[in-house]
């Protein structure tokens, strides 16, 4: 489901099959979510609160954190390491993809690296750079970063090569210089391709600035949800998770609507 | 006058595409080139237009030999080739934009005067109205007409065309290559053509020249005598049928005809 209608036009055909069935299609996430908070419901009732609670006391929770103003501390604690390490991210991947992507050397001199860095657990790799960059932002913000940088960096290269080689006999015909060939042709060709990359990436971000704070933190989410866990307060803790989904849910929304703004959707053909 | 002498070219993978191909193009004359499949008429075009180094011999243009693309030289390619995020007009005025200054100056035609004539070009090609629309919501025929718009603007003397109408459905080509024929003869822009469709090759030349397989070189040429402006109905004339089977003649003479 996840950018089905981004990459592929809406063709007329689709077009009918999509109002055919859009009054069913529609609320389908909406039955979804009910079908979900039901079940939740009915498992809740055969364990203790410690252990699941309801959806009841995970929403009391929630209001209570957000009336106290501290679930608002922890969400903006946590964007200020994602936001950045989102953005930090992408330079990396652009820095490292585009060279890449254009020379074959580059490929095999930094590719390598590129691939092993994804083998490399990161909840045993931040420790390190708390060690290096003191226990700030900074580390959390790198955390993110390697977190984020390698969907965004495989797009980067995979839509850099996708150019059509008759797009590139013509711009070579016409007389491009190599930054023509680039900003006219190859970027806005790879655009769906690194519009893919951010939206994993940009919901990846979440989950990089909370693995940072769960190592260390005095605030943020993860800092929230670790407390949670310490006190046995299992509610703070599926609210924390409920709102770092939500959080990452907008992420992801921000950039669709970014991609909308540019139409990247004239890009199918 | 365009001429390319005895051009050979053999692919770093050891396929031989060209062997001794040598052909001569005056100016505001329109040449179609015949051939089977894969006779390497492809790649006579890529070195025609500056894209590709034949292995040997060289192609001179009016006295100056192209050693690499020229804003002299337009393309047509059998995909129109067409950026999905520019609108037909900025897809026509891409060659404007493009190339060092230096580069576009010291090209034969001012530009700036050009800029202001894309409405007539527009209605030239019929694209008149749909100067705003997308490739994305243009037929294929409309498609090949913005790439000849494209091609036109830099008013280039001559005019490379591979196979450009080769996707397109019966119809929309009889209708495309009549399009081509009256604008190459308004503008008299020199074409080379390669195709595969020995009535199109007869409709639009005033001479066809048939290749052999690969390593493609010249069978033979046969001089079109038919008066212009071309129309379909001539397809009937016992002198066009004369002509086709002259074609085929030699390019059986080649290669079974598949």
């Amino acid at each position: 489901m996840i950018a089905r209608h981004g990459n592929k036009p809406l063709t007329n055909r689709s077009l009918t099959i999509a109002t055919h069935y859009s009054a069913a299609s529609r609320l389908a996430p909406l039955l979804g979510l009910i079908a979900f908070v039901l079940v939740w419901q009915l498992l809740s009732l055969r364990y203790p609160p410690f252990i699941l609670p309801g959806p009841g006391s995970v929403a009391a929770r929630l209001i209570e954190k957000l009336a106290d103003g501290s679930l608002v501390i922890h969400s903006a604690a946590t964007l200020s390491a994602a936001i950045p390490g989102l953005i930090l991210g992408t330079l990396v991947a652009f820095a490292l993809g585009v060279p890449i992507a254009k020379s074959p050397l580059a490929d095999r001199l930094i590719s390598p690296f590129i691939v092993a860095s994804q083998g490399v657990p990161f909840v045993v790799v931040a420790p390190l750079l708390f060690i290096w960059f003191g226990s700030g932002l900074q580390a959390k913000i790198l955390v993110c970063a390697m977190v984020v940088f390698f969907p965004i960096a495989i797009n980067v290269i995979a839509g850099l090569r996708s150019t059509p080689p008759v797009l590139r006999d013509l711009f070579r015909a016409l007389g491009a210089t190599p930054s023509e060939m680039f900003l006219k042709l190859e970027l806005p060709s790879a655009l769906p391709f690194i519009f893919a990359g951010l939206r994993v990436g940009g919901t990846l971000s979440m989950i990089g600035a909370i693995t940072g704070e769960f190592l260390s933190a005095d605030r943020g989410l993860g800092f929230m949800i670790n407390l949670g866990n310490g006190l046995y307060d299992t509610a703070l803790v599926i609210a924390g998770v409920l709102t770092t989904v939500l959080i990452a849910l907008a992420i992801y929304s921000a950039i669709r609507l970014a991609e909308r703004a540019l139409r990247v959707e004239r890009w199918a053909e | 006058m365009l001429f390319a002498d005895r051009i050979s070219h053999t692919y770093p993978n050891g396929v031989q595409a060209l062997r001794e191909f040598s052909l001569q193009v005056a100016r505001g004359q329109f040449v179609a080139i015949v051939g089977p499949s894969g006779c390497g008429k492809s790649t006579l075009l890529r070195i025609i237009a500056g894209l590709l180094q034949p292995s040997a011999g060289a192609v001179w243009l009016d006295g100056a030999r192209i050693t690499q693309p020229s804003p002299r030289i337009g393309l047509m390619f059998q995909d129109a080739a067409l950026l999905p995020w520019r609108t037909v007009e900025q897809n026509i005025r891409l060659p404007l934009e493009l190339g060092s200054k230096a580069s576009r100056q010291s090209s034969h035609h001012g530009h700036p005067s050009l800029a202001s004539s894309i409405a007539p070009l527009i209605q030239l090609v019929g694209l008149s109205g749909f100067e705003r629309a997308y490739p994305r919501e243009l037929s294929g025929g409309m498609a090949q007409r913005v790439a000849l718009a494209r091609a036109l603007i830099t008013q280039p003397p001559v005019l490379l065309l591979d196979e450009p109408f080769g996707a397109l459905d019966a119809m929309t080509r009889e209708n495309l290559t009549a399009s081509v024929e009256s604008i190459l003869r308004a503008t008299g822009t020199t074409a080379i053509m390669v195709t595969h469709s020995i009535t199109e090759a007869v409709f639009l030349a005033d001479q066809v020249v048939v290749c052999s397989p690969r390593p493609g070189s010249v069978v033979g040429s046969v001089p079109i005598t038919l008066p212009r402006p071309r129309t379909w109905a001539m397809e009937s004339w016992p002198e066009f049928g004369a002509l086709v089977g002259r074609a085929r003649e030699l390019l059986g003479r080649t290669a079974p005809v598949v």
